[in-house]
């Protein structure tokens, strides 16, 4: 899973590529650790090329959002691919993060 | 072990061998350069110097025999009108040594009457006495003798040219003749002296300065007075061996011998080097000294030898001690490559040479040092770490079993259900589960569920998901307020962000009614078609959910199959998943009457298969049940 982080003037645009399964999970953490970090709260993040997404990506999904909501900011997830959209359906992700 | 063939002390031994026998083989060379040089320069300046003692020593010989002539003269001047008294001159003179014999030759009628006067004086060699005869007769005309005639003509004193006596020894001889003035300065008479030349002959061939030189003696006119060693010489000019020989320098030499210079000469011939050192005495006569260089450097060229044998011993005395010192020198790197031996046969306590000179070979004592105790080091904390993780595995393995002890093994097979299911952690200890019992005999509640994550922190939660499982259906709930319970029970202080994704099934296996609440979990699968399910929510995420119970209608022989993402999501080494697709064909090429075991088997080998040894990166769970 290859992470690209831009900032824009009104929100922090990440772009994901690759597969993130149990092998990586723990690298994409590391990757998006500053995102935590981040003052200006707004997260989009752009899942045009992302492949796959295991449970622990979820949570990892899940854990940024929550650190989003908890300073006031959002997190959007974008272009999803058809695949990955069905693990986020089938989990009911798809009802706690906002997929666009 | 033993691959040293060519020892290191013998290797360097022998390379200093070679370069101090080159470097001795140098100085040799440039030291008889050099003392070829001196020795040459003192050979030719010696002969030089022997050349001059010699002719000094003849020369006054010579001067002698010309004092003592003088001395006579005054007499015959004085008693030149008495015929008898020049007996006594010549017997005086004849009795000199070195002088053999004298005359007094008066010129035509000096005396009156007297056409041939010439008193002589001899010494007999056989009695030794001095005799008298006269000289001139018919037959013996001496006015017409060189030793008259030439001094006669030149006037003035002059030695004769070598000759041999007639009826003499085999020495030559050699007459000075000086001629007597009257007042008006017109010779009346020539006083002679034979003077042999045996002792010069003998002096000059008793010169050997070198076993092979030689001494030559020559007339005024080039002829040889002594003949060294060559008696084929005699009667021969200096000359006409020159030329017989062909050698330029010779007869250059011959030129300037005769014209009375000294000098040097260097001559090649026949393949062998030689100098001549030649001078020339007062009476014109010349003498040279030949030498032959190989007697010259003889000396040198055995000096060289004693040289080079002394330096070949020193030279083997020098290997030995380089080679006893190096090897001893290099003894502790042999005890080393022991003690490595031993050390790398496990023997880490191998005790290591005693060194204690600071120099390299200190200093890979300490190296050596170091690192046997590094080994040491290494070896101790691995054996730890491999007892440590020995431990964790066996603890691993324990908590292994008692979570597949957690899981019911008794599965149903009555006359109208029939379940079975299987576990396959990736791991030792995995986030799956399934869960399953019959209440008060005709509800059976079954749950398959999959935690977030895999290992131990997943079987944590697993465990407390099925405990809690059990606690909430054995009081006769719905699957959504089982669901909600378990959600909100794990929701709270939920801060590793785990969940848990399940199906939760109750059915009234006396009507068929199946009511069921799916919390994030794939859909159920029911006689090869998805169940109609809403996804709701993972359990453990927001606390409040609302999850929403699904009921439908189930008839006898339909068959339900519950599973996990291990099986969806299980993949190829180029990523492709089994996926849903795979799966419902699966469940449609499956024959009617397969049972429930046998089909749970049957898919994780078909996984298995596809798969085709990709390592397992995901728990699987598989659960099938038959309503009959």
């Amino acid at each position: 899973m290859d992470v690209t982080i831009t900032k824009t003037e009104n929100k922090t645009i990440v772009t994901l590529v690759g597969r993130l399964d149990t092998t990586n999970a723990d690298k994409f953490q590391q990757d998006i650790a500053p995102l935590f970090e981040e003052a200006n709260p707004d997260i989009e993040l752009d899942c045009t090329d992302m492949d796959y997404t295991s449970s622990q990506g979820l949570r990892i999904f899940l854990m940024l959002q929550k650190s989003v909501s908890s300073k006031g900011g959002s997190m959007v997830m974008s272009n999803m691919k058809p695949q990955v959209k069905e693990i986020f359906d089938i989990t009911g992700f798809s009802n706690i993060i906002r997929i666009l | 072990m033993n691959r040293i063939k060519n020892s290191f002390s013998k290797r360097l031994s022998l390379n200093i061998l070679l370069i101090t026998s080159v470097l001795i083989m140098l100085m040799l060379g440039i030291v008889s350069l050099f003392s070829y040089r001196i020795i040459e320069n003192e050979a030719q300046q010696s002969a030089r110097n022997l050349l001059h003692s010699t002719i000094y020593q003849i020369q006054s010989v010579f001067t002698a025999v010309e004092e003592d002539v003088k001395c006579a003269s005054w007499l015959v001047d004085e008693n030149r009108e008495d015929p008898d008294y020049m007996y006594e001159v010549t017997r005086k003179l004849a009795d000199i040594p070195g002088i053999v014999g004298s005359a007094v030759a008066f010129k035509p009628y000096h005396f009156e009457g007297k056409y041939y006067y010439s008193p002589y004086s001899f010494r007999n060699e056989e009695t030794g006495n001095i005799e008298d005869k006269q000289l001139g007769n018919q037959k013996y005309d001496y006015f017409f003798m060189d030793w008259y005639q030439i001094p006669f003509l030149l006037g003035e004193p002059c030695w004769s040219e070598p000759y041999f006596d007639e009826g003499g020894g085999d020495y030559m001889m050699t007459t000075y003749s000086y001629p007597m003035k009257d007042d008006e300065g017109q010779i009346y008479a020539i006083i002679t002296a034979d003077v042999s030349l045996k002792r010069i002959t003998e002096l000059l061939e008793s010169i050997k300065p070198y076993p092979n030189s030689y001494v030559n003696l020559v007339s005024r006119s080039g002829k040889f007075v002594s003949f060294g060693k060559d008696n084929a010489l005699m009667g021969r000019t200096i000359f006409s061996t020159a030329i017989e020989s062909g050698n330029k320098d010779i007869y250059a030499m011959a030129r300037d011998m005769m014209d009375g210079n000294d000098g040097i000469v260097t001559v090649r011939r026949e393949g062998k080097k030689y100098f001549r050192v030649y001078g020339s005495l007062s009476n014109k006569w010349s003498m040279f000294i030949s030498c032959s260089y190989f007697d010259i450097l003889f000396r040198a060229i055995r000096m060289q030898t004693i040289l080079t044998i002394v330096g070949i011993f020193f030279l083997a005395l020098l290997f030995l001690i380089c080679y006893s010192v190096i090897r001893k020198m290099t003894q502790p790197l042999t005890e080393f490559s022991e003690s490595a031996i031993s050390i790398a046969g496990g023997n880490f306590n191998t005790a290591l040479p005693e060194i204690k000179s600071e120099d390299e070979i200190g200093q890979l004592k300490d190296s050596f040092d170091h690192m046997q105790k590094s080994i040491r080091e290494y070896i101790h904390n691995l054996k730890n770490t491999t007892q440590e993780k020995e431990r964790l595995e066996s603890e691993l393995n324990i908590a292994s079993k008692i979570q597949m002890a957690m899981l019911s093994k008794k599965f149903p097979n009555s006359e109208n259900i029939e379940l079975h299911a299987i576990l396959r952690p990736a791991k030792q200890v995995g986030g799956d589960l399934y869960d399953f019992f019959i209440y008060d005999k005709h509800i059976l509640y079954f749950t398959v569920g999959d935690v977030s994550g895999k290992g131990v922190p997943a079987s944590l939660i697993m465990a407390i998901t099925r405990a809690f499982f059990r606690f909430v259906a054995n009081m006769d709930v719905e699957p959504d307020k089982i669901v909600s319970r378990l959600n909100y029970a794990l929701s709270d202080e939920n801060d590793s962000g785990m969940f848990v994704t399940l199906f939760v099934g109750r059915l009234d296996l006396s009507t068929g009614e199946l009511s069921y609440c799916n919390a994030g979990h794939n859909p159920v699968v029911l006689n090869g078609k998805f169940l109609d399910v809403k996804p709701n929510l993972a359990v453990g995420l927001i606390n409040d959910f609302k999850f929403e119970l699904q009921r439908c209608l189930i008839s006898k022989g339909d068959k339900l199959l519950l599973y996990t993402d291990g099986i969806t999501e299980a993949e190829r080494t180029d990523f492709t998943q089994f996926g849903e697709e795979r799966l419902l064909a699966w469940v449609n090429s499956l024959p009617e009457d397969t049972d429930s075991s046998t089909a749970c088997h049957d898919l994780y080998d078909e996984v298995k298969k596809f798969t085709d040894g990709n390592e397992q990166n995901d728990d699987i769970t598989i659960m099938t049940i038959k309503y009959k």
